[in-house]
């Protein structure tokens, strides 16, 4: 299941594979319940992008940041997600997922 | 349409110059945490609890004011993010909106958040409702170096714009202002669209009665192919006037609401919105589609129109966040010159979420706010004991005046023991409650307990919480009745009964005056220590409990987890104070008529003997109480606590945990010291009381937010619970008193014991279920389970 560091940037993730600080793309969500809703309805819609902002101590639980805020997300609705990974940034450089 | 315009115009035009005599309705509705409550308080002048934190209202509350002598009635409603029918509150609010039992909604929504925020906006334009925009603290955004343009806004979403700040009371009565205008313009058009209808009527009339005598003509009006077309007529126009006339939503056209929209018309009895009903069938909304009761051919239809956009809700979210960056582009502009918004925001997080500095450093910061509230020599104990002194020398004075103008030895008796000596007690604890709270609603407010909330998810997990939990769980330590209230906004049954579950165990401020007293007695200078370990005491009994529900129905699926992190904010001032002021308040009113009462009674019952002869403390054995003590206190004999001024205690502090203090200050007139005669009794005492049953309060509010079966079960756990640990200490004691190596093999025991009992489960299911069913939940086994 791990992709190695070059192979992370190419092929479609969910956003539960995302480590700290990887900018991605979201592609679309999967799954037909209301918890996919809820993420549409938080803005996870396609070409939107996101930020891994933070990785909880257990790393069950992320917290991204996207359309100008942050959310709390644990890593099985984060796996709903599919994404591209953009690349792999920390916080000092410009804020381009605004 | 006939129903908007059946409402009655609210304002009589006659009455211009005088008081306005109807009152409007109005509905506050915003994303979770944006300052809905805030602005509710401001607007009504009331003091609500307010957090940096989602979901601290959970229910719809409603309050009058006035403003420019028209009469409002306020409701607060809870936040949501979206009309969809995902958890409790949405359905709440989204019932609300379509009962269209209000004249206007603000809409309150956070300047730092515009985009997510405008999202619920756009759902509430598509339900065409009659709202006013307003931008909450802008006053932050402008600090961060952005700034909306407000005008541009309103031009582009058609309804009324205004920023706001109300933490601030910034412009709020601007708002207010722009929200009666727009109910005077609404009121005008009501009265016109009445007239109007009104005349339309007349004229149908007229022609009836012109075209009544020669009949044919009348006749062929109403064929029924001709009034199929006027009700085709009058749908088209009905959907023009729901969809385009008042707002303007381009981004619907992309769609194939229209479409949808014609085959639902087809329903004789559709009672939503025709435009709103098809975007939700877009949305694929549960509730409207079970509402709409598509037939079979109706549902094909509708499916060959949507087809081509594949998933349709992901579509509509798309177009709605599509036409909601067009927004922002234009209305929202950012000074190159300033600092990027989070980065203040990024550096703290960097510490306080690193991976291996964030448990200990939440440990630590509660152990600084313990040592803060309860260590000698800081503010809280100081001013408590100059509460106590005080109190002791109204004690002496009153003591020696009464006995100087020779009242009767009861009244001295009462006023000293009983009511300076009981309730007096736990008067001085105030501010130490007072410390505590100041401690919970900064950590509350500066958005430090969301961070703590995503750092333990992961822990919580394990045992079958969540995040949102450790909210509930923290607000625990302050007082158990309002935790539990809080654990309302969780969306699943089974982890919000679990954290009901689990609040008791948090000691909170009411058993914190036990604590002092004893410890003050029997540990002193060790005082934070201790009073900490009760509280650790408190919380490994909680997750040992978490960990058994597991094992039990409670048993919960992996949850989706999804919350929002609120920006770190400076704590106001005015907030802080009025959460504190508030639960101050309610302390004092506590002391003043429950614990008073208590004391009053078991003063009346402990003074007096089966024959109504007063007796005084010397002889207080022979009394009403002491008998009643006497014959009950078999049940605390197992666990050491078996004197019958103990068993009392224990019993009146089921009316408020504070009555133990007062109870033991009115049973023990010498002081607690000397009543109680070791240590290990005090400590034994502590922990019973940490654990046993809570306060009435808490029951009442546990029944109204899980039932009451789960409330009795949960009692009955925690007597069960504090039973079994208080025994432990005790006889652990008592052997560690007899013989060190004595209690070591008895905890040896156990532990032993415990380890048997956990493992002994776990043999039995995985005989009793399914080989290889993932997690154990599966409907096969539960059955099995059962059977066994």
């Amino acid at each position: 299941m791990k992709k190695n560091s070059a192979d992370r940037f190419t092929g479609i993730v969910n956003l539960g594979q995302a480590r700290h600080n990887d900018v991605c793309r979201v592609l679309r969500v999967t799954g037909d319940d209301l918890s996919s809703t809820r993420l549409l309805d938080l803005g996870f819609t396609p070409d939107t992008l996101v930020r891994v902002h933070n990785v909880a101590p257990l790393g069950k639980t992320i917290l991204v940041e996207l359309r100008g805020y942050t959310l709390a997300l644990r890593r099985n609705a984060a796996s709903m997600i599919e994404v591209n990974i953009l690349k792999n940034e920390k916080p000092g450089g410009e804020g381009k997922n605004e | 349409m006939n129903e908007e315009l059946k409402a009655p115009p609210a304002t009589q035009q006659s009455e211009e110059n005088g008081a306005r005599a109807a009152q409007y309705r109005l509905g506050l509705i915003g994303n979770a945490n944006v300052g809905k409550t805030t602005l509710f308080n401001s607007l009504t002048h009331s003091n609500e609890h307010v957090g940096n934190w989602h979901g601290v209202t959970n229910d719809i509350k409603e309050k009058n004011f006035q403003h420019r002598n028209a009469e409002f009635c306020l409701a607060d409603l809870p936040g949501i993010y979206s009309l969809t029918s995902f958890s409790m509150e949405e359905i709440v609010s989204r019932n609300y909106l379509l009962e269209r039992n209000y004249d206007m909604i603000i809409n309150i929504v956070d300047a730092n958040n515009l985009a997510r925020n405008l999202y619920l906006t756009m759902q509430m334009l598509e339900m065409n409702v009659n709202l006013v925009l307003a931008v909450n603290m802008i006053d932050e955004l402008n600090s961060f170096g952005k700034s909306i343009n407000t005008r541009h806004l309103e031009a582009l979403l058609g309804v009324p714009v205004i920023g706001i700040s109300a933490r601030k009371h910034s412009d709020v009565h601007l708002l207010m202002d722009m929200v009666l205008d727009g109910l005077d313009k609404r009121d005008s058009f009501q009265l016109a669209a009445a007239a109007a209808v009104g005349r339309e009527e007349n004229r149908i009339r007229y022609i009836d009665g012109i075209h009544g005598h020669s009949g044919d003509e009348a006749v062929s009006a109403r064929s029924p192919e001709h009034l199929e077309e006027l009700r085709a007529h009058m749908f088209a126009a009905k959907l023009e006037h729901d969809m385009f006339n008042a707002h303007r939503l381009p981004y619907l056209d992309k769609l194939p609401v229209r479409a949808v929209a014609e085959i639902l018309r087809g329903d004789e009895n559709l009672t939503l919105p025709p435009a709103w009903a098809a975007v939700k069938v877009l949305e694929k909304d549960r509730d409207v589609l079970a509402k709409l009761n598509l037939s079979e051919a109706e549902k094909q239809k509708i499916s060959r129109i949507t087809s081509p956009l594949g998933d349709s809700r992901a579509e509509l979210a798309k177009q709605r966040y599509l036409y909601i960056d067009r927004v922002m582009v234009s209305a929202y502009s950012v000074a190159d010159h300033m600092p990027r918004k989070h980065y203040r925001g990024d550096r703290i997080d960097a510490v306080v979420l690193n991976k291996y500095l964030a448990i200990p450093m939440f440990l630590l910061i509660m152990l600084a706010v313990f040592m803060l509230t309860f260590g000698p020599y800081m503010p809280g104990t100081l001013i408590n004991q100059f509460f106590e002194f005080l109190i002791g020398l109204a004690k002496d004075n009153l003591a020696a005046y009464l006995t100087g103008i020779a009242s009767p030895a009861w009244v001295s008796s009462l006023v000293c023991d009983a009511v300076l000596g009981g309730a007096g007690a736990v008067l001085p604890f105030l501010p130490q409650i007072v410390m505590l709270f100041l401690a919970l609603s900064v950590m509350e407010d500066t958005g430090y307990l969301s961070r703590v909330a995503f750092t333990l998810d992961g822990l919580l997990n394990k045992i079958g919480l969540n995040g949102r939990s450790v909210f509930s769980l923290l607000m625990g330590f302050g007082c158990s009745a309002t935790a539990i209230m809080t654990t309302r906004s969780m969306e699943d049954r089974s982890a919000k009964i679990k954290t009901a579950f689990l609040i008791p165990y948090m000691s909170c401020t009411a058993k914190m005056p036990i604590y002092i007293t004893i410890c003050g007695a029997f540990f002193v200078g060790a005082q934070p220590f201790v009073i900490f370990g009760m509280y650790l005491l408190g919380i490994a009994l909680a997750l040992a409990v978490s960990v058994i529900l597991q094992k039990t129905r409670l048993k919960s699926r992996e949850q989706s987890f999804i919350m929002e992190m609120p920006p770190y904010r400076v704590p106001s001032a005015a907030r802080v104070f009025s959460t504190v002021w508030t639960h101050t308040k309610s302390f004092i009113i506590r002391v003043g008529t429950v614990i008073f009462s208590v004391v009053v009674v078991n003063w009346l019952l402990s003074s007096f003997s089966w024959s109504f002869q007063y007796l005084d403390s010397s002889r207080m054995g022979e009394s009403i109480l002491a008998s009643v003590g006497k014959g009950l206190r078999y049940l605390f004999m197992p666990i050491g606590l078996g004197t019958w001024q103990l068993t009392v205690a224990i019993i009146t502090g089921v009316m408020g945990k504070e009555a133990v203090v007062s109870t033991l200050g009115l049973l023990y007139p010498m002081g607690i010291a000397e009543g109680i005669s070791s240590p290990l009794t005090a400590v034994t005492l502590m922990v019973f009381c940490l654990l046993y049953v809570p306060c009435i309060a808490t029951m009442v509010t546990m029944r109204r937010e899980i039932g009451g079966r789960w409330t009795a079960i949960s009692l009955l756990t925690q007597l069960a619970a504090a039973y079994a640990v208080t025994a432990l200490v005790h006889w652990v004691g008592v052997l560690f008193t007899v013989s060190v190596g004595g209690g070591v093999g008895l905890l040896l025991g156990i532990a032993v014991l415990c380890y048997a009992l956990f493992w002994f489960p776990k043999l039995f299911t995985a005989r009793g279920a399914c080989i290889g069913c993932p997690g154990g939940g599966c409907s096969s086994c539960k059955g099995k389970r059962k059977r066994k």
